[in-house]
């Protein structure tokens, strides 16, 4: 496992194993989205190993603020490459806003995972919602092991 | 791995049994590989994309009915001239990228093709090429917890019609056909003769029980019946045809023929008048490309389409070659602005 800081001075922007990994939120350990409160809203979005595996995406289709999502469902979906795939709600609330430029422009998500390709802004229904996510202290570890798995499998270059 | 092979089916049957076999696998159930060809012609488009895509109208007039699939991709021309197949498994046993899925779900696909005495190779990520020429296409899907990978195995090909089906003007329908002649291609061209579904079916089978292992011939379950016929319905109604997801929008007007080789239409306006190029880009070079408008002779863009054809879409490749073809050429047209409009393409969604 390697962890790199970078930039020096913010301690929360790291990366692990060739890929970007943002303290200041937790993570779906499966389905690589993630999750950060926000005030009273939980912002979501696709982590860096989850859009390198996905690869560059055509399309990004996201369901419409004021909708009810719980756990697992579907916020939407994404195409790369002729691959159809669900992205799944790590929380369970009401969708607030969208991101209407990254269902414009789908390559944001995969240029910038963490800030302008943010996906769905949600308020959520229960307070401890993110308690099940991969949270900071273990997310290096958990990001690591999850790159390093995919490179051995031939998924990721090395 | 269950080997479910049905025949001819109706179109719509050719779409929902797929899709009924993927929603109805469970985590822990054998990988299945479907087999079956439609018993008429139609047209499909991907998930994402809107079915305007297609000329509704010749659609119409051929009697082909047009239907929307859970697959990425775009528009495509069936018939019963393609064998069909289908490899569906738990999605926790496919590859976590999806470049790697299709290696995997694939390449028993391309051993096939190499069993049929081609020399074929996965191109790009998911297109089975001889020689840079297209002999089956693919696509794939989650659902629910199944990964779906779904190819054709093009016996013959009628060309006409998918040129034809597609919402073109009449110049990027023209060169779309004759692009789309040079790069899609099918077994009976490559092999000198005819090629039988069972000879084709018969290396497939053979390249997959030599990947996955013994093949069980078996016919759809109960439950897998019960939830096509559910998706008949779901499929055949105009909110699964005209769905939410199908809000493909692109700033720039192009048609794949393959994986890295696409048909634009492009314009840019100057000083009042207007600048059309259409064109193709095959492996990131330009291929049939004409010039029209009213910003230049239709001397000046034939001079303009002969310098072009054959270079590399780059900005400097390009600008040279435009300057040297528009010397002596008076008006408000630039070398730029001839440049800007064909590099209008690189807007274009990756699809």
């Amino acid at each position: 496992m390697s962890v790199e800081e970078r930039p020096a001075k913010d301690l929360t922007n790291v990366m692990v194993s060739g890929y970007r990994l943002l303290l200041d939120r937790r993570y779906h350990a499966d389905d690589h989205t993630w999750a950060r409160q926000e005030g009273d809203l939980i912002r979501i979005g696709l982590d860096d190993l989850g859009q390198a595996t996905t690869g560059d995406l055509a399309q990004i289709a996201l369901r419409r603020a004021g909708e009810h999502v719980r756990h697992g469902e579907e916020l939407g979906t994404l195409e790369a490459q002729k691959y159809v795939g669900p992205l799944r709600s790590p929380v369970c609330g009401e969708i607030v806003a969208t991101n209407e430029a990254a269902a414009r422009g789908p390559r944001v998500v995969n240029e910038d995972p963490y800030g302008l390709g943010w996906l769905v802004l949600l308020r959520p229904e229960e307070h401890d919602d993110l308690a099940g996510l991969v949270g900071p202290d273990e997310a290096p570890a958990w990001f690591a092991k999850k790159a390093d798995g995919f490179r051995r499998e031939g998924v990721l270059s090395e | 791995m269950r080997l479910i092979e049905l025949g001819a089916l109706s179109p719509l049957r050719s779409q929902t049994t797929y899709h009924a076999i993927a929603r109805a696998l469970g985590p822990g159930d054998d990988p299945v590989l479907s087999l079956y060809w439609t018993d008429r012609p139609y047209v499909c488009t991907g998930f994402h994309r809107p079915v305007e895509e297609f000329d509704q109208d010749e659609c119409r007039r051929r009697g082909l009915p047009v239907l929307r699939r859970q697959l990425g991709g775009g528009p495509v021309y069936l018939d019963a001239d393609q064998l069909l197949f289908q490899v569906t498994l738990p999605a926790d046993r496919a590859p976590a990228s999806v470049e790697a899925a299709y290696r995997a779900l694939l390449g028993p696909a391309v051993g096939a093709f190499r069993r049929l005495g081609l020399d074929a190779a996965l191109t790009g990520t998911n297109d089975i090429c001889v020689d840079g020429r297209k002999l089956s296409g693919a696509g794939m899907a989650r659902i629910d917890d199944a990964v779906v990978c779904v190819g054709n195995v093009i016996l013959d090909f009628d060309h006409d019609a998918m040129a034809a089906i597609l919402a073109l003007d009449p110049g990027m329908r023209r060169t779309f056909a004759a692009v789309q002649r040079r790069y899609l291609t099918t077994l009976q061209r490559e092999l000198g003769r005819a090629v039988s579904r069972d000879e084709a079916r018969d290396a497939i089978v053979a390249s997959y029980a030599e990947a996955f292992g013994p093949l069980e011939p078996a016919v759809l379950s109960a439950e897998e019946e019960r939830v096509r016929d559910e998706l008949d319905v779901l499929f055949s109604s105009r909110e699964w045809l005209e769905g939410e997801g199908a809000g493909w929008t692109d700033e720039v007007r192009q048609a794949k023929v393959r994986g890295g080789a696409r048909v634009y239409a492009t314009q840019v306006e100057r000083g009042g008048a207007e600048l059309r190029a259409t064109f193709a880009v095959v492996d990131g070079k330009l291929e049939d490309i004409a010039f029209a408008g009213t910003a230049l002779s239709a001397r000046l863009g034939a001079r303009l389409a002969a310098a072009l054809d054959g270079l590399v879409a780059e900005r400097e490749a390009l600008l040279r070659a435009a300057r040297a073809a528009m010397r002596a050429a008076a008006g408000p047209l630039r070398p730029e602005d001839v440049v800007d409009c064909v590099l209008r393409s690189e807007r274009g969604r990756a699809t």
